[in-house]
């Protein structure tokens, strides 16, 4: 979709990292507050590297799904 | 719909836009599977900022959005850039008129979805378990794994 702004492996290593932070939140790795802070915070990158779309490059217009295109600038 | 009818030939129909980046990236691939496949099907670029009258009829929510139109009826519609091989297996279903067998998510989501599911899954397994997160997780997958058979 013309939204998306992530490559494909922007997307996956947001997802592993996402379920890696939710793991070691909520498995009690590492425990107290700052471990459900991180449990938390893993749904950030699950979540955007699930529908391909990060808030922050759009808002600084980056994206890394542009190498492609840079050889096929014109239509 | 109304414009469907004049499509007599196997047609995939593209609705693109200048601005778009997906579009771009998947122009050189879709050029050259249409240009393999020009004797079997039609391909028909729309741009949505320019060719207004014929695209606003489609119902088009996003770009790229590609249509199979058979005996000028719309078959199946895919949303999202394409892999070539994707692109090439859809052009093959297209021209023998079976378009309908493709799934309507791309690849990409699909593994994206499903691995990420049973990262979720496999997380709140680890982690208690937290079912909810289990659940989440098999949900995800599933949904992955549905998006995989056509509709």
């Amino acid at each position: 979709m013309s939204f998306i702004n992530e490559a494909s492996w922007d997307r996956i290593a947001r997802v592993v990292l996402g379920a890696g932070l939710i793991f070691l939140g909520f498995s009690g790795t590492i425990e107290g507050g700052f471990g459900t802070f991180l449990g938390i915070l893993g749904f950030v990158p699950l979540i955007t590297g699930l529908v391909g779309w990060c808030p922050l490059y759009a808002i600084f217009n980056y994206r890394t799904n542009n190498e492609v295109t840079k050889e096929t600038a014109g239509i | 719909m109304s414009d469907l009818a004049e499509y007599t030939r196997p047609t995939l129909i593209e609705v693109m836009a200048p601005h778009c980046v997906e579009c771009r990236a998947m122009r050189p691939d879709l050029d050259a599977v249409a240009a393999q496949n020009a004797d079997s099907v039609d391909l028909v670029v729309l741009d949505a900022t320019e060719d207004m009258d014929r695209v606003a009829p489609l119902k088009v929510l996003g770009t790229p959005t590609l249509i199979a139109v058979s005996n000028g009826v719309e078959v199946a519609r895919f949303t999202g850039r394409r892999s070539r091989s994707e692109l090439s297996e859809l052009f093959a279903a297209v021209a023998v008129g079976s378009a309908d067998t493709i799934p309507s998510t791309s690849r990409e989501d699909r593994i994206v979805w499903g691995a990420g599911g049973l990262l979720l899954a496999g997380a709140g397994l680890l982690s208690g378990p937290a079912w909810i997160l289990v659940v989440l997780g098999v949900g995800l997958a599933g949904y992955a794994s549905l998006r995989s058979v056509a509709g």
